[in-house]
């Protein structure tokens, strides 16, 4: 799933392995769902929203998220 | 952090009382083993086995004592795409394994019948296992 993890945290001048202490993972944690490798959890989405003071759906991107 | 540490001490006690009985086997099998094969590859599996438990008992203490080592410690076994790759690691494998050995049973039955059997018994004893495990975390979750 697409965000703006890395666009944010190059901004901020934040390093991944900063970030992954900050909301309690592994710094490749942070490296796969930046790559979209990996889809964060609700829980982890709402800390990393948090973190940079924005709404999980502003972070991430769901518009390849369909509903029935 | 709390129940963290709890769990590493509890962990630190278990690892012990298995690194004990793994000595324990390999002073018996040196005592009363006579000098065979058996013999050696209790006492140096058992090496091996002990060696890696007390890196991870000596592991553990130092995170015990170091606040620092605690938190990267605790980060990294509550790390939620690490656990999701053991979880898949665990399923798949089983599933994997199962198909292996049910395989090679299949085929040793026309050479071996000692090692069918043995197979026979790893097999339903994983398949016994993976029923067990499933039954318990369909009711936990």
């Amino acid at each position: 799933m697409k965000s703006k993890i890395a666009e944010l945290r190059k901004q901020r001048k934040i390093s991944q392995e900063e970030l992954a202490v900050a909301v309690g993972v592994t710094r490749q944690t942070i490296t796969s769902i930046e790559v979209e490798k990996y889809t964060a959890s609700l829980v982890l989405a709402y800390k990393l929203a948090k973190y940079f003071d924005t709404t999980i759906e502003e972070l991430f991107d769901f518009s390849g998220v369909e509903v029935k | 952090m709390e129940v963290f540490k709890k769990k590493l001490k509890n962990r630190l006690i278990i690892t012990g009382i298995y690194i004990l009985a793994i000595v324990a086997v390999m002073v018996t099998a040196a005592i009363i083993g006579v000098e065979d094969e058996a013999t050696s590859f209790t006492l140096g599996f058992g090496c091996g086995i002990a060696a890696v438990a007390l890196v991870l008992v000596i592991r553990d203490a130092a995170a015990l004592k170091n606040e620092e080592k605690l938190e990267k410690l605790y980060i990294e076994e509550t790390d939620e795409r690490r656990q999701h790759i053991n979880a898949m690691v665990g399923s798949k494998g089983m599933v994997i394994f199962i198909a292996v050995i049910s395989l090679a049973m299949l085929i040793s039955n026309y050479y071996n019948r000692t090692v069918f059997f043995a197979l026979l018994a790893v097999l339903g004893l994983m398949i016994i296992i993976k029923l067990a495990l499933e039954i318990y975390y369909n009711r936990k979750f």
